[in-house]
């Protein structure tokens, strides 16, 4: 673990190293691999080359929305954590990207909406819905809110989602045929225009949600403890989730619902830093960016010349991870 | 009321007035429920005397037909499903002690989806493009079956730390569900004509559309067996309903007896999801109604559950068949539209886990 401060700079350092190593790569590997040198040239000296239009046209906007949803659903996943005290936290499956999902596909579907930005409101609105739903059902009796019951009310409102999706999905044969590729969660053939309309609220999310690490910290210690220490609780938690629904919903806009992402990535940095949410959030930003793009890279190159969608990427790798962690840890603990 | 007992070789119990005369409600309910069904279809709608005319007359007419090879299987597949569905919810939720529990989460339901949906899409692939044939049931239903036996043994030995704890086996579940609904997503995007998307996505679900009676007879036949082997059952069942050390100090042996329920229950689910796909909620919600009207846990609220989801499953296809003019709506989607609110309720009125009735 890194425990002092100077290590931990040096530790978030060489993480960005990593995760600009993998963004490199991203532009470079794919159904067609493209030299480095080519790649960079693209940037510097544009020739047209086919190779170029490549990287310029499709993989930079998919490594830029890449950056973007893996910074959100990580810091998402994150703020959950640390807003819950659970560490099975993660907006996948407590519900939340499943009603952004069911927003989205209504708006598509039953009102015809087609610009990006609308649906993007539609999506973070989803998210806030079923993400107060699951807070309120799973927090609601003696105990509060135990990791347990939100789990298990994120389970069950994830698949009463479902069922209506489901439903709106079995009346209009057309709308299945488009929307299976989103909802298995992807960052492919996206248009540069949905990085720039989503930047603005995952940059207001980040900046915010990496400034919550004190409040974060003071929380663990218990809500009283929180409030005698002067933090004001019911305050920070709005903001917080008011950030996780910002966050989640702007990831779900454009790559659709991707789990695991926010399960994992903040265990990782837990593991490294150790429990001080101060450095929690900005490591769980750069793996987050780092992780996502990998997956993503990964998926290009195991069933060439097909993909498998980062969705499917993340969730093998982060289920077992899951999965390890309900094993390892004392029921009791959680 | 007066109450009588039952010896039978493996299972005696006491039995009162009131619990015969509830399943005995219960019974006429699913008959009427049923009996609707058959009079009320996806075109026209019969009255009781031609129904009975086309039920027992071998003639060639419409109705006829429509009744003996359209409706009732389809009915009947229902009622298996249900059947099946409830006692095994029952079963789990005993076991687990823990009335949020059921075989959905074990991985049954993703589990059977995926394998379907695999063979779906290697199906209509091996076939191309100029061949507009479905893939068989009697291809689907088997791979299912598996599907639905791997998961649960996955999710049961990743759950399985030093013997069982339900809670550990909850979240693991919940774990696996996830990995394999994304499975599910990504088989969904590969297929590539649309009747295999439409025949894909109703796997994913639960539907019991175009049911015929090749399905339903084995279905029936498997169903029968499993719920005679988990009567069979019933003592060990109930002696675990009281606790692991209560049942230990028993004589009863845990663990080998928890595997053997819990194989049962599986099975059972795997019969219905074979049958008609990963219908949710039905496992869930049918034994809080049997123990809502039985007023307890004995072993005959098992076979209330069992009822209850018959009842509940039949009503929900009717639903599902008659709601939107035109469209068969997939039976699960109604199904979870019915239990998921009522699932979120109950988990709002427990105030702590362990302690659901």
């Amino acid at each position: 673990m890194l425990v002092r401060a100077p290590t931990r700079w040096v530790g978030l350092a060489l993480l960005s190293v990593v995760a600009a190593v993998v963004a490199i790569t991203s532009l470079a590997i794919g159904a067609l691999d493209i030299p480095v040198d080519v790649v960079l040239s693209s940037f510097l000296a544009f020739d047209g080359s086919r190779e170029e239009i490549i990287v310029q046209q499709l993989r930079v906007p998919r490594m830029l929305i890449g950056i973007a949803a893996g910074a959100a659903f990580a810091l998402a996943g994150a703020m959950m954590q640390g807003l819950t005290q659970n560490p099975l936290a993660d907006p996948g499956l407590l519900g939340i990207t499943s009603g952004a999902s069911l927003a989205v596909l209504i708006a598509l579907d039953t009102m015809g909406v087609r610009e990006f930005t609308s649906l993007l409101w539609f999506a973070m609105a989803g998210a806030a819905l079923a993400g107060t739903t699951v807070y309120v059902l799973g927090s609601a009796g003696r105990g509060g809110a135990s990791p347990m019951k939100l789990a298990i009310a994120g389970a069950a409102l994830a698949s009463l989602i479902g069922a209506l999706l489901t439903i709106l999905l079995s009346m209009q044969a057309r709308s299945l045929d488009e929307i299976r590729f989103w909802l298995v969660g992807s960052l492919a053939g996206r248009p540069i225009e949905v990085f720039w309309a989503v930047i603005p609220f995952v940059a207001v999310g980040a900046v915010v949600g990496l400034a919550f690490g004190r409040s974060l910290n003071s929380l663990s210690m218990g809500e009283e403890i929180a409030v005698s220490l002067g933090v004001r609780v019911s305050l920070v938690r709005a903001i917080a989730g008011a950030t996780v629904i910002v966050l989640a919903g702007a990831g779900v806009a454009m790559a659709g619902p991707i789990a695991f992402v926010g399960l994992a990535v903040p265990h990782i940095a837990r593991t490294l830093v150790g429990p001080d949410w101060r450095w929690i959030l900005p490591y769980t930003f750069v793996i987050g960016i780092a992780l996502l793009l990998a997956a993503d890279v990964l998926g290009r190159v195991v069933i060439r010349p097909d993909e498998l969608q980062v969705g499917v990427v993340v969730a093998l790798l982060g289920a077992p991870f899951f999965v390890l962690l309900v094993r390892r840890r004392r029921l009791v603990a959680l | 009321m007066t109450s009588l007992v039952l010896r039978l070789p493996s299972v005696s119990f006491r039995v009162d007035g009131r619990v015969l005369l509830l399943l005995g409600g219960m019974v006429v309910a699913l008959l009427a429920v049923t009996g609707a069904a058959l009079l009320i279809g996806a075109t026209s709608i019969l009255t009781p005397g031609e129904l009975v005319t086309a039920l027992f007359s071998s003639s060639d007419s419409d109705a006829g037909f429509a009744v003996r090879e359209l409706r009732l299987p389809r009915v009947l597949a229902g009622v298996i499903v249900g059947l099946s569905l409830g006692i095994s919810g029952a079963i789990f939720q005993t076991v687990a002690r823990n009335g949020l529990v059921s075989p959905d989460i074990v991985g049954v339901n993703s589990g059977a989806s995926l394998a379907a949906l695999v063979v779906i899409v290697l199906g209509t692939q091996a076939r191309g493009a100029g061949d507009a044939q479905e893939v068989p049931l009697s291809l689907i239903a088997p791979a299912a079956l598996f599907g639905a036996f791997a998961a649960a043994i996955l999710v049961y030995v990743l759950g399985y730390v030093k013997g069982l704890n339900p809670y550990r086996l909850v979240l693991v579940g919940i774990g696996v569900t996830a990995v394999l609904a994304a499975g599910i997503a990504y088989a969904l995007t590969l297929t590539r004509f649309p009747f295999a998307t439409q025949l894909a996505f109703r796997w994913t679900v639960g539907s019991m559309y175009g049911t015929d009676w090749t399905e339903v007879r084995p279905a029936l036949i498997a169903c029968a067996v499993a719920v005679l082997v988990a009567l069979a059952l019933l003592r060990p069942l109930g002696i675990l309903s009281l606790g692991d050390d209560t049942a230990a100090g028993l004589g009863s042996r845990v663990e080998r007896d928890r595997f053997r329920l819990i194989a049962i229950g599986v099975v059972l689910a795997a019969v219905a999801v074979a049958l008609a796909g990963p219908v949710g909620f039905v496992a869930f919600i049918a034994p809080h109604i049997a123990r809502g009207l039985m007023g307890g846990r004995g072993p005959l609220t098992v076979i209330a559950a069992g009822l209850a989801g018959a009842i509940l499953t039949a009503f929900a296809d009717l639903v599902a068949l008659r709601a939107v003019p035109g469209v068969d709506i997939p039976v699960g989607a109604v199904t979870a539209l019915m239990g998921a609110p009522y699932f979120l309720f109950l988990l709002h009125r427990t105030n702590r886990l362990g302690v659901t009735t």
